[in-house]
């Protein structure tokens, strides 16, 4: 059996882990830290993707309990934690609406002090694009650096909440987004012991992010990736155009892997994935071209590793024979909100499908 | 330092169990102990609530942009300690220390002074509160034909004084103890706070009891299902590799092994939480219980004496794994 080594444990990562097992790939992925996927809003825009790829995430998502709704190029639309419309044509079924379907009356529900979400805020900002909405308190004390996923395991604060949303005005009930991947299924029976419908504000940087984020682990898992979290790749050593083994560094230690390929998902200077120098951006493995795809010199939100259907160059421009990319690290990458898991996921099904080594 | 890469996602704050903890409401949290407060003149007005943490790694694991969050932590401990009064239960371990050498009293007597090659470092916890867990790992090293010294002579790795900042206090246990390591080829320790002292601040080559044993069959001597407590400083802080073999040694043995997500989520017994707030220490650590008891094992394992200890506090049956296997010839 062939041995893929993936770099990287977010979207591109390990939705392109994934495929490759499937492939009858012998996979080990290696990552570490949050990756943006877990920092993300979890909604994506799937314009352009192959409907093959969008039916093996469709299959992921379905299987973890939180399905996605939506399409290649359906248009929804949901109201993020600040009160600001957001569309895109992929989600959770909690988070969007059908365009043109959307409520006409909404209760934004704040969860006592805490800065989740603002009622107030939210409600003013929600009228000003013409929604009638009116902000109302669950009485609670919830600290403000606390998570209110470990908060809401709670029953009595379950029960009060339930008792808040059936007092709510109004067609909808906004929330912040309360449960785990593992707990997803609460927000339809709170929406059935409530009578409202419900939708979750769309939050970076919280659970909808990690929901993503768990919903590729446990496929990966699935899948019989072998997972090295918490630990990362240093070096990568040639024989020519050929990369042969890996150093990966964890904790005080170093172990070197022998690889027959190598698919990189490290994603942007952001997440440490690429070098920031003065200079532009630059690969931290010394090894590969990196380019700017956009207008100028200094476009740093274009560029990114040079790359021929996924299949990284040498410095001098030549094509590797078994190095890959996918994901935020390559230069066609936009980096903007929005579009970033799109292309992760989008890029790993090309990358892994041109991944062929001598 | 690399703190000036912070982008403020706070990933570091979600994943910190103490704020996560309904006793941790007044720690300020990573991000601002470790990288914020540092930056301003008031710095030290952050006070002693800034000692909240258990030094568990969980958000420098989580840290996109790889800031050692520690160790930014730990240099603000260092100033603070100058500044502010230390709390009574940090005040009482750096007397112990110097009384005794240790940070907490010991009556332990099985000390193995026979010019062996290998010293085995129990450390504080395990000679002062948890003689039987060093007893066991001395029994399994010797069966895994490690002969080994136990030295009276070893004091207090320091690591426990680092973390209320007292460096020179630590700096003169780290002399003393290298002179009682140069007799020695080897040192195995069983507690990663240790280990981790002595490779990251002494710099040697010392080994947890766990990472030398792959490679031998061993056999479980217990009965039911356990689950794992996967220790934060071995797991994060030396080797995550060796908290894999920790749990494929068990499974090797015959051991019934349950893999829980919240295994390697922090006791709350580390980094002066259990000596300088007991209250949050106790807190933490009857949340871990209490996920454990809702999955029904019978008890955990694990191979940190302040797993064993803070755990064992709250009800727990813990073992350590040198106390549930023994080696097949
Ligand atoms: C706050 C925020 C909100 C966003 N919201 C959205 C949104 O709503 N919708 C949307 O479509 N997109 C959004 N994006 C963008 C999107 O999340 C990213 O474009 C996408 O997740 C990139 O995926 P990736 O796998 O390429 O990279 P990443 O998710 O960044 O993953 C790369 C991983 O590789 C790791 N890594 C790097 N170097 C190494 C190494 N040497 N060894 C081991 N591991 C390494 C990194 O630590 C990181 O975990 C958002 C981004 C952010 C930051
Ligand atoms: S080391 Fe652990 S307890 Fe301390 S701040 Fe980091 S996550 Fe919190
Ligand atoms: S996780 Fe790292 S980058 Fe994010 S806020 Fe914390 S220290 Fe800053």
């Amino acid at each position: 059996m062939r041995t893929a080594l993936v770099v990287g444990l977010g979207a591109a990562g390990t939705f392109a882990s994934i495929c490759l097992a499937k492939k009858g790939w012998k996979v080990l992925a290696v990552g570490k830290g949050t990756s943006s996927c877990a920092m993300s809003t979890g909604c994506l825009n799937g314009s352009g993707m192959d409907p093959e790829c969008l039916r093996e995430l469709s299959r992921l998502f379905q299987a973890s309990g939180m399905p996605l709704v939506g399409g290649v190029d359906e248009k929804r639309t949901g109201i993020t934690n600040l009160g600001t419309r957001y569309d895109c044509t992929l989600s959770a079924p909690g988070s969007t609406w059908v365009q043109g379907n959307g409520p006409q009356s909404v209760t934004v529900l704040g969860m006592g002090k805490h800065p989740s979400l603002r009622p107030n805020l939210v409600a003013s900002v929600l009228r000003s694009w013409g929604m009638d909405a009116r902000p109302q308190i669950v009485p609670m004390d919830i600290p403000g650096e606390s998570s209110l996923t470990a908060a809401f395991r709670d029953q009595g604060r379950l029960d009060r909440l339930i008792n808040s949303i059936k007092e709510a005005w109004g067609e909808t009930v906004l929330l912040p987004p309360l449960f785990s991947l593992k707990d997803y299924g609460r927000l339809n029976e709170l929406e059935r012991l409530g009578g409202r419908r419900l939708k979750e504000a769309i939050t970076p940087l919280g659970t909808p992010g990690e929901r993503f984020h768990q919903v590729l682990e446990d496929g990966a898992r699935e899948a019989g990736v072998e997972i090295w979290y918490g630990r990362r790749v240093t070096a990568l050593r040639t024989e020519g155009d050929l990369i042969t083994s890996a150093d990966v560094q964890g904790g005080l230690e170093t172990r070197t892997v022998d690889l027959d390929a190598v698919l990189l998902a490290t994603g942007g200077p952001l997440t440490d994935g690429l070098l920031l120098r003065q200079t532009g951006l630059d690969d931290p493995f010394g090894l590969f071209l990196v380019k700017e795809s956009g207008e100028g010199p200094h476009d740093l939100m274009r560029s990114g590793y040079a790359h021929r259907g996924g299949r990284l160059l040498s410095r001098s421009g030549t094509p590797m024979a078994n190095a890959f990319a996918a994901g935020d690290c390559l230069a066609f990458s936009l980096r903007s909100p929005g579009k970033g898991l799109g292309d992760a996921t989008s890029s790993a099904w090309d990358a892994v499908h041109t991944m062929e080594v001598p | 330092m690399n703190e000036g890469r912070c982008i403020k996602c706070s990933s570091c704050m979600r994943a910190c169990p103490v704020l996560n903890d309904p006793q941790g409401k007044t720690f300020p949290g990573p991000r601002t102990v470790g990288i914020d407060a540092p930056r301003f003149p008031e710095a030290l007005s952050i006070g002693n609530d800034a000692l909240m943490c258990t030094m568990c790694h969980a958000c420098e694991w989580a840290c996109p942009s790889s800031i050692t969050i520690t160790r930014s932590m730990s240099m603000l401990r260092e100033r603070l300690a100058d500044a502010v009064p230390s709390l009574p239960g940090h005040q009482r371990m750096r007397e112990n220390v110097r009384e005794y050498g240790r940070t907490v009293t010991s009556d332990f007597t099985d000390w193995k002074e026979s010019g062996e090659r290998t010293l085995y470092f129990p450390g504080c916890i395990g000679l002062g509160r948890l003689p039987e867990l060093v007893r066991s790992a001395s029994k399994l090293l010797s069966s895994m034909g490690i002969p080994h010294d136990i030295s009276p002579q070893a004091k207090c790795c320091g690591s426990p004084l680092l973390k209320v900042g007292a460096k020179q206090e630590a700096s003169s246990l780290q002399q003393n103890n290298l002179e009682t390591f140069s007799a020695y080829d080897n040192i195995v320790t069983s507690c990663p706070g240790c280990t981790y002292q002595l490779r990251e601040v002494y710099g040697i080559e010392s080994k947890h009891l766990v990472e030398l044993m792959p490679g031998k069959k061993y056999r479980s001597t217990v009965e039911g299902r356990w689950a794992l407590q996967v220790p934060c400083h071995l797991k994060r802080g030396l080797d995550p590799w060796a908290a894999e073999y920790m749990a494929a040694v068990l499974v090797q043995a015959g051991v019934d092994l349950v893999r829980l997500p919240e295994e390697d989520l922090c006791c709350g017994g580390g980094g002066g939480l259990l000596s300088g707030f007991p209250d949050t220490s106790a807190s933490l650590a009857r949340s871990k219980v209490r996920t454990y008891r809702e999955a029904g094992v019978r008890g955990v394992i694990t191979a940190c004496p302040f797993c064993a200890l803070n755990l064992g506090r709250e009800g727990l049956l813990v073992l350590d794994i040198s106390q549930v296997l023994t080696v097949v010839d």
